[in-house]
């Protein structure tokens, strides 16, 4: 009688323990507790090492595929050198230029929504439950990385940190976004001066595109057209490219059009990022510093 | 010999979690899209513990099921509890069953397939109740139970070919040989 009770006395504290651990976790908070930091860190060296011959293979696997393209893409690679070679003059010239309207204006580097310093990392795992968009990548807080700079591969934006440890940090990525985390975006139109603006507000799960909700209810948005980021929300840098408009239609009120947009990046193929350190301070660090000047007073 | 056993399992549960997350990492070619595998290859170690290394005095499975699917809740999720909960409680059921039945090959196979199905309710019903996602029943069993559930059977097959007579080999040198 006696061993029955304790056993279901375990249970109960057992079972007020897990629904403690999920209520405390499931708050939005970018901050970690000591002990998460230390086990993301150490379970994130350990999948480096791991991750050297699985990567190895993959990669020799990879590279034998590619083999058979490269004469085809060794002859569009030189058709496209020449333009290039006219692209790079230009955009020489224009460098030179904006520097010196720069100096004439007489703005600092960290004026500009654009500029931002890169931090190279690999990822080292995804998570395995794939309703978390998640991955891992082996820089941390003493690398720079933040909660909440932007990550980036070659082709466009992926996501954003979403907590940092001393040596790993999580990325949530863009198909993981909800309406709390929106990005402010500019959908580049050629034939116009000022680009059109708007939120990314989420992701559709059955069509595996993003959503764009328009500020205005503008008719030249049309598929093809390409998303930038625009630097606005106080968070990403302007001139991330995030993707490309597929469909528009007018939302159910009529009053803006919402487009599906295509991110650019394969988010299911990643093995190196860039993680984006904005140069002009962000908002939130603007608050920071705010309290803290609050504090001394007070 | 005897004091290591427990770490040995333990070590080996750890690289276990380590590999769920590189796994998820590559994309295997033979998959389709939508087909979600996730993999409870922790789960299906301990159950193999649970099966062939446990007395009926010892929890060794039950604990490092709580310390392993901790790091697997703090490094692959969000939300800390769930695969605890939902590893836990189904290893406990299978470890009171056990008491009954027999340690051979059909019962290996037949408690790593339902054990990974109902944790891998068990899973969805949990994160459903939070929110974490909004999928409707007929989607998940088609897109991921089922595809989840062949995977980890044919690896709880790789495991069983490794493992089962080392566990029962290292159960007899931990419990009853005398040295």
């Amino acid at each position: 009688m006696f061993y029955k009770k304790r056993r279901l006395f375990i249970l109960m504290i057992s079972l007020i323990i897990i629904v403690g651990l999920i209520g405390f976790s499931l708050r939005e908070r970018t901050e970690l507790t000591i002990m998460e930091d230390f086990i993301h860190d150490s379970v994130g060296w350990a999948q480096e090492v791991i991750n050297k011959p699985i990567s190895f293979t993959t990669g020799v696997a990879n590279n034998i595929k590619e083999i058979r393209n490269v004469y085809r893409e060794n002859q569009q690679l030189k058709s496209s050198l020449d333009e290039i070679r006219q692209l790079e003059y230009e955009n020489q010239e224009l460098t030179k230029e904006i520097d010196e309207l720069k100096e004439v204006m007489d703005k600092s580097e960290s004026d500009f929504l654009q500029n931002f310093e890169a931090i190279q990392a690999s990822v080292v795992a995804r998570s395995k439950d794939q309703w978390f968009k998640q991955i891992t990548i082996n820089k941390g807080t003493q690398d720079g990385v933040q909660p909440n700079m932007s990550v980036i591969t070659g082709k466009g934006m992926i996501g954003k940190v979403q907590t940092s440890s001393p040596f790993t940090s999580t990325v949530l990525l863009l198909n993981g976004f909800d309406r709390t985390n929106r990005i402010s975006v500019n959908v580049f139109e050629e034939e116009k001066e000022t680009d059109n603006s708007g939120f990314i507000v989420g992701y559709d799960e059955e069509s595996e595109l993003l959503l764009l909700e328009m500020n205005d209810n503008d008719g030249n948005l049309e598929e093809g057209q390409y998303v930038f980021s625009s630097g606005l929300g106080g968070v990403f840098p302007k001139g991330l490219e995030i993707g490309e408009v597929v469909d528009v239609e007018a939302d159910r009120y009529e009053l803006t059009s919402i487009a599906h947009v295509k991110p650019s990046a394969d988010l299911e193929d990643l093995n190196h990022v860039i993680v984006i350190d904005r140069s002009m301070t962000t908002v939130d660090e603007i608050e920071e510093v705010e309290e803290q000047t609050e504090e001394d007073e007070s | 010999m005897k004091r290591m056993i427990p770490f040995l399992i333990a070590l080996i549960s750890f690289l276990l979690v380590i590999l769920e997350g590189s796994l998820a990492q590559i994309s295997l070619p033979f998959l389709k899209d939508e087909w979600i595998n996730v993999s409870h290859f922790l789960f299906i170690f301990l159950l193999y513990v649970t099966i062939f290394f446990e007395k009926e005095s010892t929890y060794y499975a039950i604990a490092l099921s709580i310390i392993f699917s901790l790091i697997n809740d703090i490094v692959y999720t969000d939300v800390i509890g769930v695969y605890v909960f939902a590893y836990t409680a189904v290893l406990y059921a299978a470890r009171v069953l056990m008491k009954i039945l027999q340690s051979n090959f059909v019962i290996a196979l037949l408690m790593t397939t339902v054990g990974v199905v109902v944790t891998d309710i068990l899973i969805f019903f949990l994160y459903n109740i939070i929110q974490v996602h909004v999928q409707s029943w007929s989607m998940y069993w088609q897109n991921r139970l089922i595809p989840t559930s062949i995977w980890n059977i044919l690896f709880g097959l790789l495991i069983y070919l490794i493992f089962a007579k080392k566990l029962t080999k290292w159960s007899y040198i931990k419990f009853e040989r005398a040295d």
